[in-house]
């Protein structure tokens, strides 16, 4: 009965982390289309460049229309 | 001495400056475009862009004007915004001078230069820059000629930018979706590697993991192998059996038969295996898209051509049009200078003739009187041309040579049909050999064995072995100056056996501006009204005299209209005196004739030398050595030269002059339905029908940020040389791919010795396939690299 119980649990634990654990991969994964989709994979050159100026660009107000 | 050198270097873009006639302080300048934007950089404080990076600034000598007044119709610049509203319009420009860091610096600071932009933000690889301005305080005009100005002629196509740059990503996706459930399936899958389960799939957890296995690989095979599906159906429907066709069958084959095994309860499956094979093939798909972002392989006239015209209404007013608005009976007026947009009747005469050399490479111009057809490419040379439209645009007559240049997709790099073809065959005799031989004693034995067949004969390392040699092959010539459009042009450049070379500007360079003699110190008065007379006319013997006249220091002096006469000089009285530009004849000189001569009253004032043309260098080894190997042609539209240097480098009877463009094009087809494949090497527009119908059409280039006409590689100037060793290179890959091949069907061999006694394992299976594909990718990408060392590297620069 205990050895019975004691199965059912494991079993349980697992069938949980199992989920749980590809539920946080999915998150990667939409984290991952969403890059993709923002175009942060059009251009893999210039930022490299960008970031090594000093003085930063012009402030500007700029957001996505 | 060397205190003399450096200073004869250009502040603005490091070129030697053939004469100190540029000067500002303590700079010198090779020409007058280097000289104003270095003012306009300085003046904004942007000094740093000179010492970013070591060659910052674009020789302004070569530069295009651009022509931007068109974009002042409101219809024509709309269409070049990707978003537009009351105070904010955002536009993705071509900018092909974008070559370094210093580029990116200056242009992202671009609000300090022009007030009203907001932002600047460049993409160094494709050359392109978001332009986000306020419409209240600036105009796209300005942006465009604030643009032109710094250096960086953005480039205006009739048919606007692509606006969207994610053309890959939706492979990306589709790599993403297969490497997550890959990994994924891997990771609970790993009790069964370990074989901790025992027969752990028929226990309960066993086949739950296995249902949820079977749920994970779903995406994989619906939306990531969807590819391999269309393309094995698009192929049958061809009657062709694409390399696709055993992917898709050894995908239908893994997938079928992990559900049975796993319904049933009697195995885990090869899901594993299955999600694993489409992550392997989609990266080699991705491998090979590669592409030199920058450069553009496929031009056509569009790119060239100005996007407006000046249409003449019925009152007489001038309205400036877009080129495709243009329809027959349209009449319109073409200012000097400006290319014809579209073929038309004249109606009146064209003072200086019409100058095709934009189409042609012609050098003279064409008198064209009253009444003539003209052709769209040509540039008015005289006065303003009033032309009545004939036919669309589109249609123009010498446009042709560009017509079908419309690029489809690249094409991939495949196995050829008749591997693919045999491959299948013999996968699909063994297993049916496997089948008949297992029926008779044990049935199920049969059905698995053949399954396995199916399954360890999927021809990754076979899709993947091409991508990966190719591609890395067609990364490593662009080390070397060779760039070309797709990976598979390799495989065509392997099997050219005849070549065809253009002679200017591929062959031959120019070797600096027709050098200005001046006779005597005159007074600048007299210069100055030649100067003026010079910029009165299109002619490029005016345009080099007004150039270097400029760089003296000389400002033109008020004249009235100049006679000019077609084809032969400038005329004109002024204060009492007789001043003519001409030839020698012309002015009535008796001198040397290929010379161009300014007179005072039959006073000789100064002359300007023929524009020197010299071989580039490493040609004349480079047709040496081809020469000895294979025919090599020469198809040039000029006339013939007087030093007849050709005849020591190639055969008289191969060496063509005054070939029109349809000419150098027929003249290709004719060669090739001779049996030949032939390698084009131009560079002008008017190679493009020649460089599209040749086997490979390579664009020699001395910029890589120059225009070059459709074609599918470009080449640097100055590794031209190189050529033969790219082409032994191309050929030898085909071992590359044949060692490839030998290996992947090694591990076949083994892993059928499994299938066919009806012993795969899941894990063989899953050990077996990746290891197989691993070790063709890396054999691939490995023998392209020692190829490259081999025959390229290790030549001199």
């Amino acid at each position: 009965m205990t050895l019975h119980l004691l199965i059912h649990y494991t079993l349980l634990i697992i069938v949980f982390l199992v989920l749980l654990s590809l539920l946080i991969a999915g998150g990667f994964l939409v984290a991952f289309f969403w890059a993709v989709g923002t175009g942060q994979y059009d251009d893999e050159v210039t930022p490299s460049i960008r970031i090594l100026f000093d003085d930063p660009p012009i402030p500007s107000d700029d957001v996505e229309p | 001495m060397v205190a003399e050198a450096i200073t004869q270097l250009c502040a603005h873009c490091g070129d030697r400056c053939p004469s100190a006639s540029y000067r500002s302080e303590a700079h010198v300048f090779c020409c007058s475009g280097c000289q104003t934007v270095y003012g306009i950089i300085t003046a904004s404080g942007l000094t740093d862009f000179y010492t970013l990076d070591g060659a910052a600034g674009t020789s302004q000598r070569r530069v295009r004007e651009g022509d931007y007044a068109w974009l002042e119709v409101e219809a024509l610049a709309t269409t070049y915004a990707s978003y537009r509203d009351g105070n904010r319009w955002r536009v993705l420009l071509e900018l092909p001078a974008i070559h370094c860091i210093s580029c990116v610096w200056l242009l992202e600071r671009l609000p300090r230069l022009l007030p009203g932009v907001r932002s600047c933000t460049v993409d160094i690889t494709r050359r392109v820059a978001t332009i986000d301005f306020d419409p209240r305080q600036i105009d796209l005009r300005q942006v465009a000629e604030g643009l032109a100005r710094i250096g960086y002629p953005p480039v205006l196509r009739s048919q606007p930018t692509d606006q969207d740059p994610g053309k890959q990503r939706g492979l990306l996706y589709r790599i993403g979706v297969a490497g997550f459930f890959f990994g994924n399936i891997m990771l609970l899958s790993f009790p069964e590697y370990l074989g901790l389960g025992g027969d752990a799939s028929a226990t309960f957890i066993g086949q739950r993991i296995g249902y949820l296995l079977l749920l994970l690989s779903l995406p994989v095979l619906l939306y990531a192998a969807r590819d391999f599906f269309s393309g094995a159906y698009r192929g049958l429907r061809a009657g062709r059996l694409t390399i696709d066709f055993p992917i898709v069958l050894g995908i239908v084959a893994l997938f079928s038969r992990s559900v049975y095994e796993i319904g049933s309860g009697s195995g885990a499956g090869y899901l594993d295996s299955l999600t694993g094979l489409v992550f392997f093939l989609l990266i080699g798909r991705w491998f090979q898209t590669y592409t030199f972002a920058r450069l553009r392989f496929d031009r056509d006239y569009h790119d060239y051509f100005p996007i407006g015209a000046y249409r003449v209404g019925a009152g007489g007013e001038l309205r400036a049009v877009a080129v495709s608005a243009l329809r027959p009976g349209d009449r319109i007026l073409v200012k000097p200078g400006q290319l014809i947009p579209a073929d038309g009747i004249l109606e009146a005469d064209a003072g200086g003739g019409i100058d095709y050399s934009f189409v042609t490479g012609e050098a003279e111009t064409r008198p064209a009187g009253k009444g003539a057809e003209v052709f769209a490419g040509g540039r008015a040379t005289g006065g303003a041309l009033p032309i009545t439209v004939s036919v669309p645009a589109a249609e123009s007559y010498l446009l042709q040579l560009w017509r079908g240049g419309a690029e489809s997709e690249p094409e991939m790099v495949a196995p050829s049909d008749r591997v693919v073809r045999y491959f299948t065959l013999g996968i699909v005799l063994v297993a049916s050999l496997t089948l008949a031989y297992w029926y008779p004693s044990d049935p199920a034995l049969a059905y698995r064995a053949a399954t396995a067949v199916l399954i360890i004969a999927c021809p990754c390392a076979l899709a993947l072995a091409a991508p990966f040699a190719y591609g890395t092959l067609q990364r490593l010539f662009g080390r070397v100056g060779c760039y070309l459009r797709s990976a598979a042009v390799i495989d065509r450049l392997g099997q050219v056996d005849a070549f065809a070379f253009d002679k200017t500007g591929t062959l031959v360079e120019q070797d600096g501006e027709a050098a200005l003699t001046l006779c005597e110190t005159e007074p600048p008065g007299e210069l100055a009204v030649l100067l003026a007379m010079a910029g009165q006319s299109g002619h490029p013997k005016s345009r080099a005299i007004v150039s270097q006249l400029t760089g003296l220091g000389i400002a033109p002096a008020g004249i009235g209209p100049v006679s000019e006469v077609p084809g032969a000089g400038l005329r004109l009285s002024y204060g009492g005196s007789a001043y003519g530009i001409g030839s020698a004849v012309f002015c009535g000189l008796s001198a040397p004739g290929d010379r161009t001569y300014a007179t005072v009253d039959g006073r000789e004032i100064f002359s300007l030398g023929p524009a020197r043309n010299r071989l580039r260098a490493g040609v004349a080894g480079l047709l040496e050595r081809l020469r000895h190997r294979w025919p090599v042609y020469l198809i040039s539209g000029d006339a013939p030269p007087r030093q007849p240097f050709w005849k020591d480098h190639l055969r008289p009877d191969r060496i063509h002059f005054r070939m029109t463009p349809f000419g150098k094009q027929d003249f290709i087809t004719k060669l090739q339905a001779s049996g030949k494949r032939v390698l084009m090497v131009g560079d002008g527009l008017n190679d493009a029908g020649a460089l599209r119908t040749a086997h490979v059409g390579m664009a020699v280039s001395e910029q890589d940020s120059n225009f070059s006409p459709a074609c599918d590689g470009i080449i640097a100037a100055g590794q031209l040389e190189r050529l033969p060793a790219v082409l032994r290179a191309a050929r030898r890959i085909r071992w590359v791919l044949a060692v490839s091949y030998g290996f992947a069907l090694f591990y076949n061999v083994i892993g059928l010795s499994f299938a066919v006694t009806g012993t795969l394992s899941p894990v063989v299976a899953a050990i077996l396939m990746p290891l197989s594909s691993v070790t063709v990718v890396a054999l691939a990408s490995g023998g392209s690299w020692v190829l490259y060392r081999r025959e390229i590297d290790h030549l001199p620069e």
